[in-house]
């Protein structure tokens, strides 16, 4: 099994639904942080209640808002998450090569990219951690094989 | 990324409506702190009304049957519920204007329901779910007063409280933020604050200008502050204007410090509404307040 010989799927390697920080447009800033908290992951996706992804907001958001904003961090933290996501994002699907979603997440360089079907239903996060340990058992095996 | 703002829509059916937001009209909300008897009620709709009239400035009659924030267990505490809310519904029906009163304790609400047409909460108040939930159980819109130790932006929570109660109609008014002991202060970017939660935006003038508590028992206060800040606020983008007004201050059942002297209303309304729609006009013209990207 090789990376190269695109029979690695994304589906292979994604983290389901459930485990990692999925919130609605109208969390508060606060709550989302702490959901990212609560799985270790530095991205939220910002769903409707159809689960369909709208927006994505990321530790970058964060920081830049820290910096661009300059309200009292009270005063964001009580902002519904939407008043700061990312709505123009990059995502794949179930189906999309391990090497092709990686390559995408090293050109807009991100470290987790969503997995939506065709109606733009959350399916997954592919989170370049696992992703790269995967590579890493599926090459050690190679070589042993 | 502000929500889309939303109209609130006091009165209507048996009595005047009077529509709040957006570009409508400034609706100006104003009565005595508290009713003192039917004829002082009635003396003084019927001269807040001429005025109103005389401007073309929708109005809604406030006027409150119990205080129970008062400093002093001695001072004025109220006319009472019933008696209270008997007047409010014969000034409601005399001069086709809707009503408002606040409401203290939750058992109350009901009946302050069953004759005004929009339901105050108290500023220090704001935070308590019972009344909260209270407030949105009488199906009327509810004006919620920002606390004097709320931050605008908090005012969210009570905001989501009252949505979770099943309440959408909701004007947020500030009334002042503490500035140390006995004393407030007007922050007027509480106004564009407060408006992204959708819901249209008022100000208390007369409660602005007052130093809560500073007489020892009674609240003092600096009246001559009123225009100036009424300026500001319409200004920033109210959508309301909240004052209580008297015919002789002095002598007022519940905050003679600050209640304006009725005489002074007709100049500060008019300049109120002009300034409203020079705004509403360069709204057309600049678009939204925000330079901000």
């Amino acid at each position: 099994m090789s990376i190269l010989k695109n029979n690695i799927l994304v589906k292979d390697v994604m983290l389901q639904v459930g485990n990692f920080p999925i919130v609605r447009p109208s969390n508060l800033i606060i709550e989302t942080i702490e959901e990212m908290n609560k799985f270790g992951i530095g991205i939220a996706c910002v769903v409707n209640e159809e689960m369909i992804l709208k927006a994505v907001f990321c530790d970058g958001d964060i920081r830049r808002t820290i910096i661009s904003n300059q309200k009292s961090i009270s005063e964001f933290f009580i902002d519904d998450v939407l008043d700061h996501s990312v709505l123009t994002f990059k995502s794949v699907k179930e189906d999309t090569t391990l090497f092709d979603a990686i390559k995408l997440m090293g050109t807009i360089k991100v470290w987790d990219l969503p997995i939506v079907d065709s109606n733009s239903v959350i399916k997954g996060l592919l989170h370049l951690h696992p992703a790269i340990l995967y590579l890493l058992e599926s090459s050690l095996k190679n070589k042993l094989s | 990324m502000s929500k889309t703002q939303k109209d609130i829509v006091i009165g209507g059916g048996d009595v005047s409506s009077v529509v709040i937001g957006n570009s409508n009209a400034l609706a100006f909300i104003g009565g005595p702190c508290a009713i003192e008897s039917y004829d002082h009620t009635f003396l003084m709709a019927e001269l807040i009304s001429k005025i109103c009239e005389k401007n073309n400035v929708p109005w809604i009659f406030k006027s409150c049957y119990d205080k129970d924030c008062r400093s002093a267990p001695e001072s004025f505490h109220g006319i009472g519920l019933e008696k209270g809310l008997e007047i409010l519904n014969r000034i409601r029906k005399e001069f086709n204007v809707p009503v408002v009163a606040d409401f203290s304790d939750a058992t109350w609400a009901k009946k302050t329901g069953e004759v005004c047409d929009l339901i105050q909460v108290p500023a220090y108040l704001c935070r308590q779910s019972s009344i909260l939930r209270a407030a949105a159980s009488t199906g009327r819109p509810v004006h919620l007063k920002k606390g004097q130790f709320m931050s605008p932006w908090n005012m969210k929570n009570s905001i989501r409280k009252l949505e979770s109660f099943g309440c959408n109609q909701i004007l947020i008014t500030d009334r002042g933020t503490f500035f140390g002991y006995n004393h407030l202060v007007n922050d007027m970017t509480c106004f564009p604050i407060m408006k992204k939660t959708g819901y249209p935006v008022c100000f208390d003038a007369t409660h602005s200008i007052q130093h809560p508590t500073s007489m020892g028992n009674i609240s003092g206060g600096q009246r001559e502050y009123i225009p100036y800040l009424v300026r500001s606020a319409v200004a920033c983008g109210i959508n309301a204007l909240f004052m209580e007004v008297h015919n002789n201050p002095s002598q007022a059942f519940s905050d003679p410090n600050t209640v304006l002297d009725i005489k002074y209303l007709d100049q500060i309304l008019n300049q109120a509404k002009e300034i409203h729609e020079l705004r509403l006009e360069q709204l057309k013209i600049y678009g939204e307040d925000n330079v901000h990207t």
